[in-house]
């Protein structure tokens, strides 16, 4: 959780602004797959393993 | 072999995001560098159109994965003063306390002109369970 101080404080600088000519983007969720971590992880044991 | 992580794990990487992110970043191109997301393009390797110094976080909660996976939103980020025009196609989180680029995403590829305004909409960032 972000510290409740800090986010008022950003929070009320942001409404304070005026839009102009406002372009409204559209974003990409971002998605972190940590699969490939633990396939490295299993792979460098098996590697110990096997010497 | 079954995998598994505890959702602490992945809190603690999102919290990580949530503490130190002091900068918000629309950028012309992938930023790859914290030059790249924290200088205007025009200026060195820059790339920033425009950006904001007041990024805030609500979450984490569960992620939509199922799981433990976990998400947190970054929230909308309304009209910010565009400072150099440009093509935007890339959204960069940054830890400026630390000169460190921590997160990049992309959008819709989208005009800006200088001075007017942008608006980043609130968009998540998730961790998903090992599977």
């Amino acid at each position: 959780m972000m510290d409740p101080e800090v986010k008022k404080q950003r929070m009320l600088e942001k409404s304070l602004r005026m839009p102009v000519n406002n372009v409204v983007l559209e974003v990409q969720k971002g998605t972190i797959d940590i699969n490939d971590l633990f396939k490295h992880i299993e792979l460098k044991v098996k590697e110990k393993i096997n010497g | 072999m079954a995998k598994s992580v505890h959702a602490n794990v992945l809190d603690a990487a999102l919290q990580y995001l949530e503490t130190n992110v002091d900068w918000i970043a629309v950028c012309e191109t992938e930023p790859t560098t914290y030059e790249h997301a924290h200088s205007n393009k025009g200026v060195g390797t820059g790339k920033v159109l425009a950006h904001s110094i007041t990024p805030t976080f609500t979450g984490p909660v569960g992620g939509d994965g199922g799981g433990t996976s976990r998400k947190t939103a970054v929230d909308e980020e309304p009209t910010i003063t565009v400072d150099v025009s440009g093509d935007a196609d890339h959204i960069a989180l940054v830890f400026v306390g630390s000169t460190l680029l921590l997160y990049v995403t992309t959008c819709t590829l989208q005009p800006l002109v200088a001075l007017n305004t942008v608006t980043i909409p609130s968009w998540d960032i998730e961790i998903g369970s090992p599977t």
